[in-house]
């Protein structure tokens, strides 16, 4: 019962940072244009359209690999895996969880120690508009914490003999 | 058992900027038989050139060779070592160095000292014929963060554009020039730079920084004979190294077409002044007005 | 530890972990994550992996990426792609292998507005393989030559590698602009001569399209119609580039807007043909961004632990004639490619490669369009060359990596005839040079 209302829940934070992704990219499109458009019109360089961009793509990245891990769309090297039968496969899948697992929730917590050290030391990008580095650096974790439960959840169902 | 430090560089080996690094590190490894033992890893391509103070202040490296101004939202005040007219044997004689050391110390990285480079200065390359600064104004300019608040000063327009895209904006005329250093243009910019404006600004030095713990195993008494060996020994021996390439630089430059516009002493003066108030004004907006002064009254010419 | 044993140790467990199922971007993850531990001072090394991993994502030169990703996808919902092979069906119909020929041109026109391969397959692979499937063309006519002709987005201008070649190697960036044309063009006559050959000896790979009787008067207004308005796309894309309006990178930017605005004026862009494209290229880029850091991350290790150092060094330590070690460090840059990105790759070989043809007395141009090639073909090569899991990214649903394996070696083994082409004919890249910069 509280696995359903976990993965319901878990779905819909992971579809909602997707679309925020998705959002985000037309951001980086509409600035960039806006940039070109600007200065060809004889106005002086947006200093921050590349900069804004750059934080973007980073945030559209781990904003959206939840999403995708959820819905098995992450690129796979198929060869072996794909033809393999039930049994083995799901061990396969248990194994690879349980590495996604470790791996994401380590990411997870080295990822808050960076941003948290990053705070207290006040770290800044070395750019025009030298933002504090933890804003950025806040995008790993987040989407590595979305990504532990999502191959907890893969683990759980992998032990239950579903494939995933 | 010696101090064993990996090493990482702002560029990658055999490249001309990190020669007198090589050369450190085979010369401490001599001279410190047995206390010292540097490791050279190699440059960015081992670990991001803006992340490397970082990577030793943390500890996943011991040793960085480094940019002054690649780790400014770490240490604000590094940008600072490229902020002089005066070449490494006058900064030396200020205090200047044991400040930067209490500086670094405060974020928790161990400052060594300077590999100087003092000729190693600033330079624009306009892809048009300009005939003096004045011409500059509204000219969009390539530059990196650093050298930002000198091109507003010129009224010529900034813009930040990755290394890649400068070949083919100043090609198309997206920008109308940029600003590096003395070295490597001739080659690489024929037949797209018309003017070089002379003189440069500023100056160059490479710090050395370490991470603090692997500085503290050293002894007190090897840490004082490491930081003066670097200090005293081998930064005043490296400072004028670059002479013969930047005259051999020039020749092909011209070689290439790029005209020199020399400055009046009048007008050059001016530009310099332009260049470290600008500058200077950054530093103070960015580290705190009081450190500034504090620095730029041993940086400035005397 | 000798170079080949440390290599050995770090590809063997991402080999497995990728055969396990794991996917590409967490196969690439795990080992970084392991190695930094080890290499890099326990906790410490692995935050640095994170700031590392952060670094590598913040680039402006992956933005195009994303945003040749939206062109791609906004023709291919809005129709404009399937209208364009209509069209060129009325006038080619006959012709067998016409879509995959169609591709190589494509390759070639993109190649001019973009620098980087990967941007050509995210533009190409989301936009003609579904169709071309639907069409009937087999795999290897579809995936392979939009594999092959992606790497000439490196070798005709503007091309941001190599600038970057220029700027590491201190070589005029001029010449070598120039001098990689004829080569990329030797490539694509190459894929043409290929595609066309394999077309004739097994037309079921390529099916051709009965033309029914039309109009010359239909053909031409199915051309003005479809086209003609392409032409607008190209134009805000190489030509904003051509004018000094915009750079490279934010050509892309244009040429997806352009792509939006082209649809929405033909009535097409509804509010979920938009919806989707951005939504669906959102999710591409996500695939592949997380590779090439995992990816760029990957080489990082690599270096650190040297045996990319012990590699190049070994091939200059070979007992053999100066040709044959010239030679060998492309063949090494081809081998590398394998599993690093082009930029890490240039890092590490060419401040000792430049020296070495110096004093060899070699055509510094002539090697730089040879790295070039080598540079792209090792991209495609499998298992891990970058631009093969971008294909497996952009294509239709079920293309296994095993039909890109096999689509894409046809097209290497003509990129390594390339490299043989220049490599005895020094004059493919030598003479335009000299007609240039007398
Ligand atoms: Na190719
Ligand atoms: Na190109």
């Amino acid at each position: 019962m509280f696995l359903v209302k976990l993965r319901r829940l878990l779905s819909a934070v992971n579809l909602c940072c997707a679309i925020i992704g998705a959002g985000l990219l037309l951001m980086i499109a509409v600035i960039i244009c806006f940039e070109v458009t600007v200065r060809s019109l004889g106005f002086a360089s947006q200093l921050w359209v590349i900069e804004v961009s750059e934080y973007a793509l980073l945030f559209i990245t781990f904003l959206g690999a939840p999403y995708l891990l959820e819905k098995n769309m992450h690129v796979v090297l198929d060869l072996v895996y794909d033809s393999l039968s039930h049994r083995p496969r799901i061990v396969l899948q248990i194994i690879n969880a349980t590495i996604g697992l470790a791996l994401c929730g380590i990411l997870t917590v080295i990822g808050i120690s960076v941003v948290v050290e990053q705070f207290q030391l006040g770290v800044r990008q070395v750019t025009v508009m030298r933002p504090l580095s933890w804003w950025i650096t806040l995008a790993m974790p987040v989407g590595m914490a979305l990504m532990t439960l999502e191959f907890l959840l893969q683990m759980i169902r992998s032990f239950r003999g579903e494939r995933v | 058992d010696p101090v064993e430090i990996n090493a990482v560089t702002l560029a990658p080996r055999s490249v001309y900027i990190t020669q007198p690094f090589a050369q450190f590190v085979e010369e401490v490894n001599e001279r410190f038989e047995g206390e010292i033992e540097i490791t050279w890893r190699g440059g960015p391509e081992v670990m991001p050139p803006f992340g490397q103070a970082e990577g030793v202040r943390n500890g996943a490296m011991g040793m960085t060779y480094t940019s002054p101004s690649y780790y400014q939202g770490l240490v604000p005040t590094s940008g600072t070592m490229n902020l002089s007219f005066m070449n490494y044997a006058e900064i030396a004689e200020t205090d200047y160095h044991e400040r930067m050391t209490e500086l670094h110390a405060e974020q928790n990285l161990a400052f060594i000292g300077e590999i100087p480079a003092t000729e190693l200065d600033f330079r624009i390359y306009m892809g048009e014929e300009v005939t003096s600064l004045a011409d500059l104004e509204g000219k969009r300019i390539r530059v990196f963060p650093t050298l930002l608040p000198l091109v507003q000063a010129l009224g010529a327009e900034p813009i930040v554009l990755p290394m890649q895209e400068i070949y083919t904006a100043l090609e198309r005329g997206t920008i109308d020039g940029f600003m590096q250093g003395p070295l490597g243009q001739a080659a690489q910019f024929e037949g797209l730079v018309s003017t070089v404006i002379e003189p440069g600004v500023y100056r160059a030095g490479f710090p050395v920084l370490m991470n603090m713990d692997l500085f503290n195993e050293m002894s007190p008494d090897l840490q004082e004979r490491f930081t003066t060996f670097l200090r005293e020994d081998f930064a005043p021996r490296i400072d004028d190294i670059w002479t013969e390439d930047i005259a051999t630089e020039r020749a092909a430059q011209e070689a290439a077409g790029f005209e020199y516009l020399t400055l009046s002493e009048e007008e050059a003066a001016r530009y310099e002044t332009m260049a470290m108030d600008a500058a200077w004004e950054m530093t103070a907006e960015n580290a705190g007005a009081e450190v500034a002064a504090e620095l730029r009254e041993m940086l400035d010419r005397q | 530890m000798e170079w080949y044993v440390t290599l050995a140790v770090i590809l063997l467990p991402l080999f497995v972990l990728m055969m396990m199922g794991l996917p590409v971007a967490f196969s690439f993850l795990a080992v970084n994550l392991v190695g930094a531990y080890l290499l890099m001072g326990g906790f410490a090394g692995l935050e640095q992996l994170v700031l590392n991993t952060v670094g590598s994502i913040t680039s402006f030169t992956l933005i195009p990426i994303a945003l040749f990703m939206i062109m791609g996808e906004a023709m291919f919902r809005s129709g404009i792609a399937i209208e364009l092979m209509d069209t060129l069906d009325k006038w080619f119909g006959k012709l067998r292998g016409r879509l995959a020929l169609m591709a190589v041109g494509g390759g070639v026109l993109f190649s001019t507005l973009t620098g980087n391969s990967m941007g050509s397959i995210a533009l190409l692979g989301s936009s003609l393989t579904p169709e071309m499937e639907k069409r009937g063309y087999a795999k290897s006519m579809s995936l392979g030559p939009i594999l092959g002709s992606s790497g000439l987005a490196i070798m005709i201008p503007p091309s941001s590698l190599a600038v970057v070649l220029g700027v590491i190697g201190d070589i005029s960036i001029g010449r070598i602009l120039i001098g990689i044309i004829v080569p990329g063009l030797v490539m694509a006559l190459l894929y043409i001569a290929y595609i066309l050959g394999r077309c004739h000896l097994q037309p079921h790979l390529a099916p051709s399209f009965d033309v029914p009787p039309v109009t010359l008067g239909e053909k031409m207004r199915a051309t003005v119609v479809n086209i003609l308005p392409l032409s607008v796309i190209v134009f805000s894309v190489v030509g904003v580039i051509f004018l000094g309006i915009a750079t490279p990178s934010e050509a892309a930017a244009t040429g997806a807007f352009a792509t939006l605005a082209l649809a929405a004026l033909r009535g097409r862009l509804t509010g979920k043909v938009f919806g989707d494209t951005m939504f669906s290229s959102a999710n591409i880029s996500v695939m592949v961004l997380l590779i090439v850091s995992g990816a760029v991350t990957f080489s990082q290790l690599l270096a650190y632990t040297g045996a990319t150092y012990g590699m190049v060094d070994a091939v200059l330590s070979l007992d053999i004639s100066n040709e044959a070690i010239v030679f060998m460090m492309i063949m090494l840059v081809v081998f590398m490619g394998m599993f690093m990105g082009p930029l890490p790759i240039m890092l590490i070989t060419l401040p000792i490669f430049i020296p070495v043809v110096q004093q060899f007395n070699m055509d510094l141009i002539w090697f730089a369009a040879l790295f070039l090639v080598a540079i792209e073909t090792g991209a495609t090569s499998p298992p891990f060359g970058a631009a093969l899991f971008v294909m497996k990214a952009v294509a239709p649903k079920g293309t296994t990596m095993g039909e890109i394996y096999r689509a894409a070696v046809p097209f290497i083994i003509l990129d390594l005839a390339a490299i043989l082409l220049i490599f005895f004919i020094p004059e493919l890249v030598t003479f335009p040079v000299d007609l240039m910069f007398r």
